[in-house]
């Protein structure tokens, strides 16, 4: 059955992410083009053709233009589609699926967590991509392969106080875990939402600004509690790792992981106990 | 026969308004009953407890002694009173997601229906008029072989000639030992189908009888009777 949640719950978003990836994959294709046509003509004549230069512009604006709706068109449209199968009319169909609450909401997250991690996949090789047509493909050359090679292996423990492969790790565990915070708050504000009669949507948004409030007033008491200490301590600071693990730092990230939790606990107790699709 | 649905002093409130008032009662396996009421009754919202929809405030829903809960949806076919389908899919595809998720479904009896209604399974539902798409939808609850049919309007969405044809799907399309739950408006419609009618006002159960008994004993139609304890 989990088997089958997951293939229906993928191919009813697939549609609409992969379009979000095709204007994307469009306007890396286009900036690359117009970079390296720039590349190219900065190298070999003195002025850049008004019509490259108008080109590259455009490209540059459509590319920042699409990574910016590439995240936040994924977000928004990952959270509308969650209110739809599980709270509007189709939620009908979803609750009466012979599935454990628990199970069909793990799902809807699971996918909706995995699109994320695609969209930063997409997101890293596009502005990869970027990078090859900027530099004619020299990113490929064996100098530039040995300097980065160089930097890995000697001259980045030094500054960031952890191997490169320890600081890739670290980032993508942090991003997982923002993306589940980021889709959480959202889910639970709809799922407390739902309890209201006939203001839904708007009690949505105020379940919404309340979590976000209490996320902030937490922060911000991690922050005068425990910042100042830390920053008394600068002398202590050498590498980018003593700042990343320094007191104040775990403690956010603590608080962090418990508010993820507790958002989640909210989600589930709604879907089990709190079930109101009047 | 045994007791298929039961629920025990069931109350549903939203805020301070009291929709379903400490309801109790039986359903037996193998009849046809119309939970019948004027808007605003209840119909539906202890409709959608049975299904799972609405947590009770208070009070026990059993269905073959079990909690409602993923056994019962096993077995509770629920036609709601609106469209709850994905309106970009074809009706095909529909019935290949019915299939996937419910054991009892029937896909060659959903198909005969579709083709003895003209009906295109290569469709969009978002293409089809609202009687088309009900009847769709009537056609997916009813290609199930399940223990508890939950329909809640039914047949308030298509035109007269062809409520006669759902009542026909309805009828021929249940298991002897299962149990029609049907909540509507239009009694005179359906009330020769009827074994049962249970009258529900202000959240609470009014009558419950045999429709028998209402016109043996009474010597009146069941349509006559509601609007006897329903007159304004």
């Amino acid at each position: 059955m989990l088997g089958k949640l997951f293939k229906y719950e993928f191919k009813n978003t697939a549609k609409v992410m992969l379009a979000i990836y095709g204007v994307l994959v469009f306007a890396t294709l286009l900036v690359s083009i117009g970079s390296s046509m720039e590349a190219m003509q900065g190298v070999n004549l003195t002025d850049v053709p008004p019509v490259v230069e108008l080109f590259f512009a455009a490209s540059v604006l459509m590319y920042v233009l699409s990574i910016f709706a590439l995240f936040t068109v994924s977000y928004v449209y990952l959270c509308i589609h969650f209110y739809k199968t599980m709270y509007s009319d189709q939620g009908y169909l979803t609750h009466t699926l012979p599935v454990k609450p628990v199970t069909l909401f793990n799902v809807k997250l699971v996918t909706s967590l995995v699109w994320m991690i695609l969209t930063a996949v997409l997101f890293a090789l596009s502005i990869f991509a970027f990078l090859i047509g900027a530099s004619r493909g020299e990113i490929f050359s064996s100098e530039v392969a040995g300097r980065m090679a160089e930097i890995i292996k000697y001259e980045f423990v030094p500054i960031f106080g952890m191997t490169f492969g320890q600081f890739l790790l670290f980032i993508i565990l942090s991003f997982i875990i923002s993306c589940l915070s980021y889709l959480l708050m959202i889910f639970a504000s709809i799922s407390i939402g739902q309890l209201f009669t006939g203001h839904k949507i708007a009690g949505s948004f105020a379940a919404g600004v309340v979590i976000y409030m209490v996320q902030q007033v937490i922060a911000t008491i991690v922050i005068l509690v425990t910042g100042f200490s830390t920053f008394l301590d600068y002398e202590k600071i050498v590498t980018f790792a003593d700042v990343l693990f320094s007191p104040a730092m775990i403690i956010s990230m603590v608080i962090s992981v418990l508010f993820t939790v507790a958002l989640y606990v909210i989600c589930i107790v709604m879907q089990t106990r709190h079930l109101n699709l009047d | 026969m045994s007791t298929l649905l039961e629920c025990k002093d069931l109350t549903k409130k939203y805020g301070h308004k009291t929709a379903i008032d400490h309801i109790s009662l039986a359903i037996e396996s193998g009849h046809i009953i119309g939970l019948l009421g004027p808007n605003g009754s209840g119909k539906t919202t202890l409709i959608k407890m049975i299904n799972g929809l609405l947590t009770p405030t208070s009070g026990t829903l059993y269905l073959h002694e079990q909690p409602i809960g993923v056994e019962s949806k096993k077995h509770i076919s629920y036609l709601p009173d609106h469209t709850y389908l994905n309106m970009n899919q074809r009706v095909s595809e529909v019935i290949a997601f019915f299939k996937d998720f419910y054991e009892d479904f029937d896909e060659q009896r959903a198909y005969d229906m579709l083709e003895k209604l003209h009906i295109d399974p290569r469709d969009r539902l978002k293409s089809m008029s609202k009687g088309t798409k009900e009847k769709v939808q009537l056609i997916l609850v009813m290609s199930r072989r399940a223990d508890l049919y939950i329909l809640d309007e039914p047949i308030a969405g298509v035109d007269p000639a062809a409520r006669d044809y759902i009542l026909n799907v309805i009828l021929s399309n249940y298991e002897p030992e299962a149990s029609i739950l049907i909540s509507t408006h239009l009694i005179a419609d359906i009330e020769n189908i009827l074994d049962e009618v249970i009258f529900i006002q202000n959240g609470q159960v009014r009558l419950t009888s045999s429709v028998d008994d209402i016109r043996q004993n009474q010597g009146k139609s069941v349509d006559a009777l509601f609007r006897e304890v329903f007159r304004c």
